[in-house]
């Protein structure tokens, strides 16, 4: 198959998800309790001015007819605007996004990096008592709710030792980055289970990869130990690995929602619960796509590094 | 195509140790790095010291820039230091603020409103009578979330007399239009205002900067109150109970508005932080409320039988852990106009069973949610209480991020779980058991109805006290509320923050003070 086919299947499929995304956010938030209306005026009101406000808004109308609506104005760049700020979409959670996206960059780094270091350490000699350490460790962690994780850290950390703050409070008009303190604790609650989840999985396909012919018959050639990883066994896992971090994307997106409200991370976790309370379609729809967009992505990246990265399926351009 | 280079790949095998020691030195590097700068950060924002810093839930999004849109919690508190009302709750009182006098013509459907001379809007413009006209109108009409305590308000006809005086026509007489109306909301804001993301009113603070999640206010000298001692208040907005209190124990803030009991339990014997109870002025009235006008509720001896089921000091004591107290099923204990007759029923099994036999009675079914902290363990308790008592109490849970959203199931469901603001009962029972309330879960009736608004005309302050006196008896006697609680607001703060007040419900750091 060639690459350009490989990238148009996959973004055609890309466009097939995206779209179900958000079909079932917008059957979701039919069948919770109340509208937006009713969210917005709160109890200060009368049937009528809740009916006037329903009217006003179109919440009067069939599911369908607003489904489609919104579907229209979205195909054209148009994500509406808020319920209940009257902002638009993008400006509402334009930067909730780039501060959650800053936080999961963070982790998904450091969950990279030691991921493999720990994979590959245990993976290499399956069995040992390093590996067993290790295992046991990643098995701990992921066991352990991520709210807990995150608990102990501020207890330890800010409570105890008070090396790092509580809660990631930005500065006014400021950013994350601006007060690198704040993030440290966020991203070690989510790099924890990054490292532990996506490190057993590398070792997984290190061990499978170690235990491969080629990898024997370069031991067996005289090879040093890191040529014989490094030119063998490591490239027999890319497409293994890269598929394991495209899940682990998608995974630290969703932790955040967890994280964010324990440390008062000024994310996406917030707007996301305020868009859920608040019957705010637009505003939820907007968040998913968004954050669906960026999942399917990684995963296409995923794909064309594994594509690449094998030789059997990589191919050469005439 | 990408491809390993094999160039790159031979040196960096050729030399394994030395790259090992590379990458070790490097992730050391960096988490040192990470740490010190982390350090370095957290020590920088302990520099200023003239600023309390605050923090608080809220529930409506907003950040209390626009009054319209304001609730309770931290957008409610922004209002509040931003904006002078007309009147006041505070400490306990009705209060006068931005108003001089109001006072009614003979038949109390038009009253007349007289504004201070020396208040100035923060953009240096004084504060006149149109302005206070156009709040009003703009508080009555959607967007507005407070159209409702302006229902009663002919906002199309208020006169503006003179710069300093105006006349505020009503629908219907309303004698208690100053508690039911201009107590519970009334900030002023400048004619014409459209955009409120300046801020500017006429209160001890003005905006001096801010994001979706930080407010900073500024004292403004020379108020008409006085120059407020402490020069800078910065409310961010923290949702989690916990991580307010997580914020106060790391001084990262100075002050939490609303922690929770467990909370509060941690911290009683800690010197370093002081707790605040707000009592029964910023409690919450806690309620399992029954609809008079459904099955079987409309049986009085039903009503009275749950009643006499309730041990309350044990409810109080489990869901609250001892952070409230009893409440004797009106709203109000505790503040101006409450009826001097009411107090708590004691747990009497033996009547309830009586009474419940007698009507035939023997499964009922609560709704209810965790709609406040320990709203469902108290719906557990009272299972237990009212099996006592030979009724099997079923449990329907509901979800709390929707128990308000289906109105329709709130004025249907005969029995469920309910909380209210504690207001002065004047005010309770003119917002919450009127026929239009949106939240008539009592089901009150017609015959009721009437009696409120004859009370409601009744000129005299003395008389009409009196008549709603009455109504809160018969209330007390006879009601559709099981109010089993309150349960009180707590706040934490360092101890170097003093003078904090309660002003509509909220803290009021406008006479605060820093030891």
């Amino acid at each position: 198959m060639s690459l350009l086919r490989l990238i148009t299947q996959k973004l055609a499929a890309a466009g097939v998800t995206i779209l179900a995304v958000s079909a079932v956010l917008f059957m979701a938030i039919e069948v919770l309790p109340g509208d937006a209306a009713a969210a917005m005026l709160g109890g200060n009101t009368t049937i009528d001015q809740l009916e006037a406000q329903r009217a006003e808004w179109g919440l009067d109308q069939p599911a369908a007819t607003r489904y489609l609506d919104w579907l229209a104005a979205a195909v054209q760049g148009d994500l509406g605007t808020s319920f209940i700020s009257g902002e638009a979409v993008t400006a509402e959670i334009a930067q909730p996004l780039w501060f959650t996206t800053i936080l999961v960059a963070i982790a998904a780094a450091v969950s990279l990096v030691l991921a493999l270091l720990f994979g590959v350490l245990a993976g290499l000699r399956p069995g040992s008592r390093l590996d067993r350490m290790l295992s046991g460790s990643a098995l701990v962690v992921v066991a352990v709710p991520q709210f807990v994780i995150a608990g102990l850290l501020v207890m330890l950390f800010s409570l105890t030792l008070g090396v790092l703050p509580a809660v990631s409070l930005v500065p006014i008009g400021g950013s994350p980055l601006d007060r690198p303190a704040i993030l440290v604790l966020p991203v070690i609650a989510l790099a924890s289970f990054g490292i532990a989840w996506a490190g057993r999985l590398v070792r997984a396909a290190v061990a499978d990869a170690n235990a491969a012919p080629n990898v024997r018959a370069a031991r067996l050639a005289g090879l040093p130990e890191p040529l014989v990883v490094w030119r063998h066994l490591l490239p027999a896992t890319i497409p293994a690995t890269a598929q394991v971090f495209a899940w682990l994307i998608a995974g630290l997106f969703g932790s955040t929602t967890v994280i964010e409200r324990v440390f008062n991370y000024p994310g996406l976790s917030e707007v996301l619960i305020s868009a859920v309370r608040n019957h705010d379609l637009a505003v939820l729809e907007g968040v998913g796509i968004l954050l669906a967009m960026i999942i399917v992505v990684a995963f296409l990246l995923a794909d064309l590094i594994g594509t690449l990265a094998d030789p059997k399926r990589r191919v050469r351009p005439s | 195509m990408p491809q390993t280079h094999p160039a790159s790949a031979s040196t960096l095998a050729a030399s394994p140790g030395r790259s090992q020691r590379v990458r070790t030195l490097a992730v050391f590097g960096l988490a040192t790095a990470l740490l010190t700068t982390a350090c370095g950060s957290a020590d920088a924002t302990d520099a200023e010291t003239d600023i309390v810093r605050i923090a608080a839930a809220d529930a409506s999004g907003t950040n209390g820039l626009d009054p319209l849109a304001a609730s309770a919690g931290a957008s409610q508190m922004v209002v509040r230091h931003l904006y002078d009302s007309l009147m006041v709750l505070e400490e306990g009182e009705y209060r006068l603020e931005l108003a001089e006098s109001v006072e009614p013509n003979e038949d109390a459907d038009e009253w007349t409103v007289t504004i201070r001379s020396d208040a100035v809007f923060h953009d240096g413009a004084p504060v006149t009578a149109a302005d206070v006209a156009f709040s009003i109108a703009a508080l009555a009409a959607p967007p507005s979330n407070r159209v409702s305590v302006y229902a009663n308000v002919d906002f199309e006809n208020i006169e503006v007399v003179d710069e300093h005086t105006l006349t505020i026509p009503l629908h219907r007489a309303g004698a208690d239009f100053r508690e039911s109306t201009l107590v519970v909301y009334s900030p002023v804001f400048p004619a014409g205002t459209v955009d409120f993301s300046k801020g500017i009113g006429s209160g001890p603070y003005r905006l001096d900067s801010h994001d979706d999640q930080t407010i900073r206010l500024t004292a403004v000298e020379g108020h008409w109150r006085g120059s407020p001692p402490v020069a800078t208040l910065e409310i961010t907005i923290i949702p989690d109970a916990t991580a307010r209190l997580n914020a106060l124990k790391d001084q990262q803030i100075d002050y939490a508005v609303g922690i929770s009991a467990t909370g509060a339990q941690t911290i009683t014997d800690n010197d370093e932080i002081t707790l605040h109870n707000g009592g029964l002025e910023t409690a919450f009235a806690l309620s399992f409320a029954m609809n008079q006008q459904l099955e079987p509720f409309d049986d009085p001896r039903v009503r009275e039988a749950v009643r006499l089921a309730a041990d309350r000091q044990a409810l109080v004591d489990t869901a609250l852990l001892g952070f409230g107290e009893p409440a004797a099923d009106v709203v109000g204990g505790g503040l101006p106009g409450y009826s001097e007759a009411i107090t708590a029923r004691s747990q009497d099994l033996q009547a309830a069973r009586d009474l419940f036999e007698a009507a035939g009675v023997t499964e009922l079914t609560l709704r209810t949610g965790e709609i406040l902290p320990g709203m469902m363990s108290a719906a557990q308790l009272f299972k237990q209480q009212l099996a006592e008592a030979g009724v099997e109490l079923v449990l329907d849970e509901t979800p709390a991020d929707t128990y308000y959203a289906e109105l329709e199931k709130l004025a249907t469901h005969p029995f469920q779980a309910f909380y209210y603001a504690n207001r002065p009962a004047a005010v309770h029972l003119s917002a919450v058991t009127v026929e239009t309330a949106p939240f008539n879960v009592t089901g009150t009736t017609s015959q009721y109805w009437t009696k409120l608004a004859e009370a409601q005309t009744i000129v005299d302050d003395d008389e009409r006290s009196a008549a709603f006196t009455r109504l809160q008896d018969g209330f007390y006697e006879s009601g559709g509320d099981l109010l089993w609680g309150y349960a009180y607001q707590i706040d934490a703060s360092h101890p170097r923050v003093g003078n904090v007040t309660i002003s509509q419900g909220v803290p009021w750091f406008g006479a605060a003070s820093l030891g």
